[in-house]
């Protein structure tokens, strides 16, 4: 959900994707290689991101994924589904 | 998401595996570098096969990887690779054309919709009597049961619309035969109810090969009117053609049985074929049946039996059964023996390679890692053999489908090409070459990993010692060969012995170079004259004699065919007939046919037309006047037909002729020959002629003869009497068929048994040397080996006796003069095997024991 939701702004290549999710989470989170990559194939292989070479600022071909469609509709379904969890999270924690 | 989409996803990554590999490295290499510290990224080669993980086709990779190693292993020993291919392939392309046959008669149903509701009538016992009044049987009332009835007769027709007429094969059926039959047009339409209204326009559907052979297959056929002329005689009709019939459409003995013409039935016949409603027990249909000719029939003896119903494709195939069976079981032990070879030979390779698996497992390959590895090799080996066995049985069915048609006397029911490699024989050859090929590899896991592994670690790079489970296996699957073998050399024998008891045995006649022809009238030329035939019949054969320079004989039946019966009373003992054949032959058949006059003498020209006079033979003469006076006396033969007996002339006896038989278990020796006379001739002529000349000389004199009399005559193609023989055909294709079985499955047990002892020998080597060394002879040392070999061989013999016994029940039928259970066959066999077998063991054993004992043990 999280490399959905940078997505959603922009085209990004791998380590941009993981920069911004440590970034935006103010360093809380940090997407570790050993799941990014995988999850990237995932999304690819879902069909909810598509990727296109470009070259990247230090001169190497990288790849950089692109939101679909088919993903913006899975990232609102996530996020849905993620105000639900946490709305009752919270509420059950505020009760007490 | 869709799993379609998913799918294409995936197929598009594998397509495109290369260059998506190549940007995951790049993209993770640029990750890396901005990181700046590479050591926390971890291993990329990891990380790299983590991520393509998630496309699911590592195990396509590893499958790759596996046989890929497979195939350079199998490489590095060919003649293991060539030997255990080429016999598997041997095995399955003979296991699959068996199956192929076995398919095409008998598993696959005729070539009709729902043909196993299909069954023959027979409204008595085979023979000549049948009650009266069937054709008036009111099919309506037995509706319940029978669905359609299938009524037909068959007319032979000339066709008239161009020159001289060509005969075609017309059949006139009932409405319930288009039903019953589910016949379909290829081109126009079926004939329809409007078509069965007697009064009617004349209409009819062309068969497939008059409509391709005269027409040209030309559609616009549909539409015309055809002329033909009744073969008996009378005006020419005229039918309007309205459809043409499929090309694999047949009604009669067999499905060479084309139709030329199919037109409706409108006079009363006889029904001999129904297709029954679905889900109706033939037995209960048996029934109602019965009740309903019995309110119809005439003439019923009061030990009538009933209505009985033979399914159509049990009467088709119901006598191949046998000889199918006994091929196929013979195809079924050849890869049985075929797969106890391979599976010896990949055991003696699995220890051969102990060293190179423990190296493996030393360099951390698992158990399972290395039981992958023996299995994709063993499965490669089995489905390239399989691939090729099935490749070479669609070969070998390309050529051999029409003799193999021959050779069982009978065409298959859907054609010759219906004897191929379809989804049934792949089927079912698949799953055996499937099992044989997940169970063979298997084989040489069987023994204790552990002690293997220490085994050959500890003796690395010499020979390893086999344990105890392998050298039971090895020696089990050796008796098992053995056994196998044992039982196709049974098999093999038996037939063997019975063929030539066949060809020993004394017919009573003599078939060499005895030809046998037909001459064909046409009926309407002699205006259905049974006496018009018979002058033909003379003139040609006085015409035919003088040409051929033999003597030229006609008769009324065919010599390897049982004589029609008939009761054959003596003069003052009326009513008390013994069952005789009847015969009736021509003057000088006697000589011309071998058979000798044991008294009296030969029919003349002149017994056609004086008072009626017979020939017995020696059995109905001794029958008859057991005193032995039997020249002379009177008989009289007497038809049984519905209804009643019609007694024939009495004849006076004038000659006795030695006992002649008509077929191998010919149960009834009793004939009566009486002259050929005008009144019975047919348009069929049946000659015999002995002639050393060319057959196809002797039919240029008989075509040449016959035209000169009768430019309608037609002699068909002559052929050898002996040929007639289907029994003796029949046991020899299947003596040739085993044989051949037999010999592959000997040759292979005898490499089997070789190869097991030679490794055993060079096993041994060291403690030859020291028993040499200590003084033993070689004798004694051949003599271990073949105390070893012989307790093995000899399980495997008395397993395939076992098995032989079993096994040669479905050889009875096809047996003559021979019991299934025949003790000299079965201690041939087992002598011939046991011999080879011994052989097999002493030729290694004994080349073990010349090797110079110091230089075994120095190696050693």
């Amino acid at each position: 959900m999280l490399i959905l939701r940078v997505l959603s702004a922009e085209p990004l290549h791998g380590y941009a994707i993981a920069q911004r999710i440590s970034v935006l989470s103010k360093e809380e989170l940090s997407v570790e290689e050993g799941s990014l990559y995988p999850a990237l194939q995932k999304l690819l292989l879902k069909g909810w991101v598509k990727a296109a070479a470009t070259v990247s600022d230090t001169g190497r071909s990288v790849r950089t994924y692109r939101l679909t469609p088919a993903g913006r509709k899975q990232l609102e379904i996530e996020r849905a589904e993620y105000r639900r969890v946490s709305t009752a999270i919270a509420a059950v924690m505020d009760a007490l | 998401m869709s799993a379609v989409g998913e799918w294409s996803r995936r197929v598009w990554y594998l397509l495109n595996r290369r260059r998506f590999e190549a940007s995951l490295r790049q993209e993770m290499e640029e990750h890396r570098a901005r990181m700046g510290d590479p050591v926390r990224f971890g291993n990329t080669l990891r990380l790299r096969e983590d991520a393509g993980d998630v496309w699911g086709w590592r195990w396509l990779d590893q499958l790759t990887r596996d046989l890929r190693l497979a195939v350079r292993t199998l490489r590095r020993s060919p003649g293991f690779a060539i030997a255990a291919i080429t016999s598997l392939a041997v095995g399955f392309a003979l296991t699959a054309s068996t199956v192929a046959v076995l398919n095409a008669y008998v598993l696959r149903s005729l070539p009709f919709p729902q043909a196993d509701r299909l069954y023959h009538v027979m409204y008595a016992p085979p023979g000549p009597w049948e009650p009266g009044g069937m054709s008036a049987l009111d099919w309506r009332t037995v509706a319940d049961v029978v669905e359609h009835p299938i009524t037909a007769a068959g007319r032979t027709y000339y066709l008239t619309d161009a020159g001289y007429g060509q005969s075609v094969r017309a059949l006139a059926g009932g409405q319930g035969l288009i039903a019953g039959l589910g016949v379909r047009a290829i081109a126009g339409r079926v004939l329809e109810p409007s078509d069965f209204i007697s009064g009617a326009e004349h209409v009819a559907m062309i068969g497939h090969a008059l409509w391709r052979d005269r027409y040209g297959s030309d559609p616009a056929i549909v539409g015309r009117q055809l002329r033909a002329e009744p073969e008996s005689g009378g005006a020419p009709e005229s039918f309007q053609i309205v459809g043409v019939l499929p090309a694999d459409f047949y009604f009669g003995r067999d499905s060479t049985a084309r139709v030329d013409l199919l037109t409706p039935l409108f006079s009363p016949t006889r029904t001999y074929m129904v297709r029954l409603r679905e889900g109706v027990p033939p037995a209960y249909a048996e029934q109602r049946l019965t009740q309903a000719a019995r309110t119809v029939a005439t003439g019923l003896t009061p030990d009538w039996t009933g209505v009985r119903l033979e399914s159509a494709h049990e009467r088709y195939v119901g006598q191949l059964r046998p000889v199918l069976a006994g091929i196929t079981v013979a195809a079924g032990l050849v890869l049985v023996v075929v797969c106890a070879n391979v599976a010896v030979l990949m055991v003696l390779r699995s220890m051969r390679r102990q060293t190179e698996i423990a190296v493996r497992a030393a360099l951390g390959a698992e158990r399972r890692h290395i039981a992958r590895m023996l299995v994709t090799e063993g499965a490669l080996l089995c489905l390239t053999a399989l691939g090729g066995g099935l490749l070479l049985t669609r070969l070998l069915l390309g050529i051999l489908a029409s003799v193999i048609e021959t050779e069982l006397g009978r065409p298959a029911p859907g054609g010759t090409a219906s004897i191929a490699v379809d989804g049934t024989v792949l089927s079912i050859v698949g799953a055996a070459g499937l099992v044989i090929a997940l169970a063979l590899p298997f084989l040489p896991l069987l023994s204790p990993w552990q002690r293997r592994l220490a085994d050959a670690l500890r003796r690395s790079g010499g020979a390893a010692t086999d344990g105890r489970t392998l050298r039971h296996l090895r020696s089990g699957l050796i008796a098992l060969e053995v056994a196998g073998t044992l039982m196709l050399f049974v098999g093999c024998g038996l037939l063997l012995r019975s063929a030539a008891r066949m060809v020993n045995t004394d017919f009573g006649f003599d078939a060499d170079r005895l030809v046998r022809g037909q001459v064909v009238l046409r009926g309407g030329d002699y205006g259905g004259d049974p006496a018009g035939f018979f002058r033909f019949y003379e003139q040609f054969r006085d015409r035919f004699s003088a040409a051929a320079n033999a003597p030229v004989v006609f008769s009324s039946w065919p010599p390897f065919f049982d004589l029609p019966t008939q009761s054959i009373e003596i003069d003052g003992r009326v009513g008390q007939g013994v069952q005789g054949g009847t015969i009736e032959v021509g003057p000088g058949y006697f000589p011309a046919m071998g058979i000798p006059l044991r008294a009296g003498r030969e029919f003349t020209a002149a017994d056609v037309s004086s008072a009626p006079v017979a020939i017995v033979s020696e059995s109905l003469a001794r029958r008859l006047w057991p005193d032995g006076q039997a020249l002379g006396r009177q008989l009289r033969s007497v038809l049984q037909t519905q209804g009643g007996s019609t007694p024939g002339p009495w004849r006076t006896v004038i000659g006795i002729a030695r006992d002649v038989r008509q077929e191998y278990t010919d149960p009834n020796l009793a004939d009566m020959y009486s002259p050929w006379a005008p009144a019975s001739m047919s348009r069929f002529g049946n000659f015999y002629v002995r002639s050393d000349r060319p057959s196809t000389v002797l039919l240029a004199d008989a075509r040449a003869a016959a035209a000169a009399l009768d430019a309608h005559a037609v002699v068909n193609p002559l052929r050898p009497v002996a040929g007639l023989n289907r029994q003796l055909a029949g046991t020899a294709f299947l003596t040739s068929m085993l044989t051949g079985f037999a010999a592959i499955a000997g040759f292979l047990a005898v490499l089997g048994i070789y190869g097991v002892t030679a490794y055993a020998v060079q096993q041994r080597q060291r403690e030859i040397a020291i028993r040499m060394a200590l003084g033993a002879r070689a004798s004694r040392v051949v003599a271990l080996f073949l105390k070893q070999g012989a307790l093995v061989l000899g399980a495997g013999l008395a397993l395939g006796l076992l098995g032989a016994r079993a096994a040669t029940r479905v050889l009875e039928h096809q047996l003559y003069g021979v019991r299934p259970f025949d003790p000299v066959t079965l201690l041939a066999a087992s002598l011939l095997l046991a011999a080879a077998g011994a052989l097999a063991t002493w030729w290694p054993a004994r080349r073990g024991s010349r090797a110079n004992p110091v230089v075994s043990l120095k190696e050693g």
